[in-house]
C-alpha cells in the first residue's frame, strides 16, 4: 500500500491512549499515522463474535460521561474530538452489587443515594461513612490539583496546600477504612473498585480509590451502546474525518533515533516512515526494549522502568445464554459477588493457577436489552490472575487449565445466579495470555504497571521518557489504568506532542 | 514552594518514594527478555507456521489427505475440530483456505488435513494436482470455535456430517477412541454416492472396535443395487439413528445448503439451540441462493471498486470481494473466509454490497459501514479501506 513516507506524527497502536492522542493530533491540524497491528481498533476496547452473541472484552462501566446537561470532562474532551456525537451512551440504573453470603447490597449511582444506602444498611457508622465520602470527594479534587501544581511547575505552594491529599493521599485505602470503619461487612461494601485498579485495599493508594468513586460518583456512570467497539470505531471515524491516516496488520517494528531523537519508524511491512515525533500506546516495556532498543535509553531509565511491576491481569469468562437476564436473577449490570472480606485473598490467589472466591459478575443485557438477542443474556465472569503461573503451563496443557479455573467460577456464581450453568449456550474463556495475544501487553496486564504508593500519582511513568519526541499514551503511564484514564493519556501525550511540532 | 518541597510535607511520601529507589536498585537491571509477549503467545497462538508436505495419500477419487509438517518442528497444540488456513499461491494469485484439521491432537509431530476437489474451485484442484511431498508452505495456527467444549457441552454427541464436513469429526472421533475420553458419539455421514464417502473403511473399524462410537453412512443418489441407508439428513432419519435428542449435543458440519435442511429439521426434533454446533461453512457455492440475495442483482455484473491509497479494480457482483482483491494482487488478510473470524473485515465508504445475515459482523461495524470480505459482494461502484 502507498503511503505517505513523512508524518508530523506517527501513533503506534490502536487501543484507546493511541486513538485519544492520534485523533487529538489530527484535529490539532497534524498529519497523523496510526498504526495497529490488530485486524481492529481499540485493543482492549473491543468486541467480538461468538454464534449469535457478541461480547465487550472490557467496558465494564464508563465514567466521565454523565447525563444530558450534566456531562463530565470525557465527555467534553469526546465532544472536542467529533467523537461523543457518533455515540449513545446508556445511563446505568445502578453503580454495583455487592453481595457474598453476609450482606447484598445495591448502590445507586450517585454520591447522595450511595451515602443514604450505605447509612441505612450500617446505620451504627452513619456518621463515619458521610465523612468517609466528604473526605474522598476533597481528595480527589486535592489530587487534581497536586497534578495541575505539578503540570505547571507551581512555585507558589505551602505545606498547608491541598491538606487532604497531604494528610490522606498516600496512605493504602486499607488503612484508610481501618481508621473510618469498625464494621468489615461495611469494608466489603466499599471496597469492589480495588478490581478497577488492581490491588486490593492493603495496597492500593486511597488517592486512587477516592478518584475512581468520584468519577463514578460525580457523572452519572454509563454503558456505550454497541459496546465498547462503538467507541473505537466512532474513534477511528472522527481521526480519518480530520484527515488521519490508520492501517490495521500493520505494526511497528522500529522506532529509529538520531542523536536521541525520534528520526522515523519502520513498519512490519519494513516501510520506513519519516516523523519527528512517536505516541507510543504500546506497552512502556515493549516500546522501549523492542521498537527504541534498551541500549538507546539512558540507564537510569531504563532502571526506572525495570523495577516496576507487570500488573494485574484478569481471566474473563465470556458467557451467552439462552434466557433473558432475569431468568437467572441477574438484575443489576455490574455485581461483586462472593469477594467479602476475602478480596486480599483474591489479590493473593492470582498469583497461582487457583480461582479465587471473589469475582466481578458484569450482566450486559441487564442494563440494555438490545445487547443480545431477544430472550437471550451475555454475562462476563471476571476474576484477578496474574499471568506468571500461566507462562509455566506447558501448552498443551492450556485448555484444561484454563477450563478447571472457569469451571470454578461458574460453581460459585450458580450461588447468587441459580441455573446460569443450565442456559449456557456460548462459552468463551480468556486468560493473562489471552490479553496479551491481543494487546501485545507483557502480563496481559489490564491497568499497566501495577499502581501501588510508589508507582501511582507523581512517582507513576510520566507520558515522556528521556528520548526526544518520545510520547507514552497509556494504561503504563499517567494517569494510570482504566477507560477514562487511557483517554486521558492520549490528551496529555498528544499535548505535549503539539507542543514539541509548534 | 515548589511541588518537590510540597510533597515533602505529605504523610507518607517520602516512604513510598524511598522504596522507589530500593526496587531501583533492587530490580533495576532486570529486564524482559526481547519480545517477550511475542515469545510467549507464540508457543499457543502463532500467527503462521511453516510446514512441509511429508505425505500425500487418496482418500477417494476426488479427495486426497496433505500430511504438513513444521519446518522448524514445532506445531501448536489445536482443539479437534479447529482448522488452519492454508497459503498458496495459484498461478499469481496468492490466497488461502480453511481446512479443519483431521489428525487428533495428540498427533504432536503433524496436522492432516483432507481435501476435496470442489466443482469449478480455484484451490482445490491446485492442491489435488499440484502438491506433492516436498513442498513447503505456509499455515495459519489453529483456530475456530467447533470443538467439543465440556463446559457447556455434554457428553453424549451426535455427528451430522456433509461431504467432505466430515474432517473434524475424523479427529473428534479418534481423539475420543485414542485418549479414552468419556464421550459417547454418533455420526450420520450423508454423502451423494459411495464413492464419496472420505474414511469410510477407517471410520467402520473404529465403529466396529469401540461400543462408544456408532456410524452410519447416509447415501443420498445411491446408485442401482445400493444396500446401505440411504436419504438425507431429516428429522426421521436422525431420530431413527439417534434416539431421543434428550441430553444430546449435535456438531454440524458441511456445506451451507446441508445447514439450510438440517437446522430445521433439528428443531422439529425440539432440539435447543445451546445443544446445536454449527462449523462455519466456507465460501458460497452460490450467492444468489442466499436469502436477502436482491431479486434484481445480477450476479455477472462487473463494477468498479476503487481501493483507497491503491487503484481501482473490476469485480464482478457474484464474487466475493476478499477473492477479487486477491485476484487483482491486493493481499488482505483473512483466515476462516466463512465471515466469522473478522480478518478481512473492511470499510465500504461509499456504494452498496450484500452481506448474508450469518456474517459475523460486529454491531458497531455495521453501523460503520464495515464489512467481512470473504461474504461481502458488491452491489454497485464501491470505495472501500483497507
Amino acid at each position: 500500500m502507498h503511503v505517505q513516507k513523512r508524518y508530523d506524527a506517527v501513533v503506534v497502536g490502536a487501543g484507546l491512549g493511541g486513538m485519544s492522542a492520534a485523533t487529538f493530533l489530527a484535529r490539532s491540524g497534524k498529519q497523523v499515522l496510526l498504526l495497529e497491528r490488530h485486524h481492529v481498533p481499540g485493543g482492549y476496547a473491543s468486541s467480538f463474535r461468538r454464534g449469535r452473541f457478541e461480547f465487550d472484552a472490557s467496558l465494564h462501566v464508563l465514567s466521565g460521561i454523565g447525563l444530558p446537561g450534566q456531562r463530565g470532562r470525557l465527555y467534553e474532551y469526546l465532544d472536542f474530538l467529533g467523537v461523543a456525537g457518533k455515540l449513545q451512551f446508556l445511563p446505568l440504573k445502578e453503580l454495583y452489587r455487592v453481595v457474598d453470603e453476609r450482606i447484598d447490597v445495591t448502590l445507586p449511582p450517585d454520591w447522595e443515594g450511595t451515602i443514604d444506602t450505605l447509612c441505612d444498611r450500617f446505620p451504627g457508622e452513619a456518621a463515619k461513612i458521610r465523612e468517609f465520602f466528604a473526605l474522598m470527594k476533597r481528595l480527589a479534587r486535592d489530587l487534581s490539583g497536586v497534578f495541575a501544581a505539578a503540570g505547571r511547575r507551581a512555585t507558589d505552594l505551602t505545606p498547608e496546600s491541598f491538606p487532604d491529599f497531604a494528610r490522606w493521599g498516600m496512605k493504602t485505602y486499607g488503612e484508610v477504612l481501618t481508621g473510618f470503619f469498625q464494621d468489615e461487612d461495611l469494608k466489603s461494601a466499599v471496597s469492589p473498585f480495588w478490581s478497577y485498579l488492581g490491588l486490593p485495599p492493603s495496597k492500593v493508594p486511597f488517592h486512587m480509590m477516592a478518584s475512581c468513586w468520584d468519577a463514578l460518583l460525580k457523572q452519572h456512570p454509563v454503558h456505550i451502546r454497541g459496546r465498547n467497539q462503538a467507541l473505537s470505531n466512532a474513534f477511528v471515524e472522527a481521526f480519518t474525518e480530520c484527515g488521519g491516516e490508520v492501517r490495521f496488520g500493520c505494526g511497528v517494528r522500529r522506532i529509529l533515533l538520531k542523536d536521541g531523537a525520534v528520526r522515523a519508524v519502520v513498519t512490519d511491512e519494513g516501510e520506513e516512515v519519516e516523523t519527528r515525533v512517536v505516541v507510543s500506546n504500546a506497552s512502556i516495556p515493549s516500546t522501549l526494549g523492542d521498537l527504541v532498543g534498551a541500549d538507546q535509553v539512558p540507564e537510569g531509565y531504563r532502571r526506572q522502568v525495570n523495577s516496576r511491576q507487570v500488573g494485574f491481569s484478569t481471566v474473563n469468562v465470556y458467557a451467552g445464554l439462552d434466557c433473558p437476564p432475569a431468568a437467572v436473577g441477574a438484575l443489576v449490570h455490574e455485581n461483586f459477588i462472593d469477594f467479602g472480606r476475602g478480596i486480599e485473598e483474591a489479590w493473593a490467589t492470582a498469583f497461582t493457577l487457583g480461582a479465587p472466591r471473589g469475582m466481578l459478575f458484569t450482566s450486559y443485557t441487564s442494563s440494555d436489552p438490545e445487547f443480545s438477542p431477544p430472550g437471550t443474556s451475555v454475562m462476563v465472569l471476571t476474576a484477578a490472575s496474574y499471568a506468571q503461573p500461566w507462562y509455566l503451563i506447558p501448552p498443551e496443557r492450556y485448555v484444561d487449565e484454563k477450563n478447571a479455573f472457569a469451571a470454578v467460577l461458574f460453581e460459585r456464581a450458580e450461588r447468587y445466579f441459580p441455573g446460569l450453568r443450565d442456559h449456557l449456550e456460548v462459552v468463551e474463556v480468556a486468560t493473562p495470555l489471552t490479553n496479551m495475544r491481543y494487546t501485545g501487553n507483557p502480563g496481559g496486564a489490564i491497568y499497566g504497571f501495577d499502581q501501588y504508593l510508589s508507582d501511582s500519582g507523581l512517582l507513576r511513568l510520566g507520558n515522556r521518557p528521556p528520548v526526544g519526541g518520545l510520547y507514552f499514551a497509556s494504561a503504563w503511564t499517567l494517569p494510570g489504568g482504566g477507560y477514562q484514564t487511557c483517554m486521558t493519556s492520549g490528551f496529555i501525550a498528544g499535548g505535549m506532542a503539539l507542543k514539541k511540532l509548534q | 514552594m515548589d511541588i518537590q518541597e510540597y510533597l515533602a510535607h505529605v504523610d507518607g511520601f517520602a516512604e513510598a518514594f524511598q522504596e522507589r529507589q530500593v526496587l531501583e536498585k533492587a530490580r533495576g537491571d532486570v529486564a524482559l527478555p526481547g519480545h517477550f509477549a511475542a515469545e510467549v503467545i507464540g508457543r499457543l497462538h502463532p500467527r503462521e507456521i511453516g510446514v512441509v508436505v511429508t505425505e500425500v495419500r487418496e482418500e477417494t477419487p476426488t479427495a486426497k489427505t496433505f500430511r504438513l509438517a513444521a519446518r522448524d518442528g514445532y506445531l501448536p497444540p489445536f482443539r479437534a475440530g479447529q482448522y488452519v488456513n492454508w497459503s498458496v499461491e495459484v498461478g499469481a494469485v496468492r490466497t488461502g483456505r480453511a481446512f479443519s484439521i483431521a489428525s487428533p491432537p495428540h498427533e504432536r509431530g503433524f496436522y492432516e488435513l483432507t481435501v476435496r476437489r470442489q466443482a469449478g474451485g480455484f484451490v482445490s484442484p491446485f492442491l489435488l494436482d499440484e502438491v506433492k511431498a516436498g513442498d513447503a508452505f505456509t499455515i495459519s495456527g489453529p483456530a475456530g470455535t467447533f470443538y467439543h467444549e465440556p463446559l457447556i457441552d455434554t457428553d453424549d454427541l451426535v455427528f451430522l456430517a456433509g461431504g467432505s464436513g466430515i474432517t473434524p469429526f475424523r479427529s473428534l472421533i479418534r481423539e475420543t477412541v485414542e485418549r479414552g475420553l468419556p464421550r459417547r458419539i454418533g455420526l450420520l455421514y450423508g454423502s451423494r454416492t459411495p464413492g464419496d464417502v472420505i474414511y469410510r473403511r477407517e471410520l467402520a473399524a473404529l465403529a466396529r472396535a469401540h461400543d462408544r462410537i456408532r456410524v452410519r453412512f447416509l447415501i443420498s443418489e445411491p446408485p442401482p443395487g445400493y444396500r446401505g441407508p440411504r436419504g438425507f439428513l431429516t428429522a426421521e432419519a436422525i431420530r431413527r439413528f439417534a434416539g431421543s435428542p434428550e441430553g444430546k449435543t449435535f456438531f454440524l458440519c458441511g456445506p451451507e445448503e446441508m445447514y439450510r435442511f438440517v437446522k430445521p429439521e433439528l428443531e422439529k426434533l425440539g432440539v435447543p439451540r445451546r445443544r446445536i454446533r454449527c462449523e462455519a461453512s466456507g465460501p458460497l457455492a452460490d450467492v444468489t441462493k442466499e436469502a436477502g440475495w436482491p431479486a434484481d442483482a445480477e450476479p455477472h455484473r462487473v463494477f468498479q471498486v476503487a481501493v483507497r491509497g491503491l487503484r481501482t479494480i473490476p469485480a464482478r457482483a457474484g464474487e466475493p470481494l476478499l477473492n477479487t482483491l486477491e485476484q487483482h494482487g491486493i493481499s488482505a488478510p483473512s483466515l476462516c473466509r466463512s465471515g466469522e473470524c473478522g480478518y478481512c473485515r473492511m470499510k465500504v465508504l461509499s456504494g452498496r454490497v450484500f452481506m448474508p445475515d450469518r456474517a459475523a459482523i460486529r454491531e458497531a461495524d455495521r453501523w460503520s459501514g464495515h464489512v467481512h470480505a470473504c461474504l461481502a459482494y458488491p452491489l454497485s461502484d464501491l470505495e472501500i479501506r483497507l
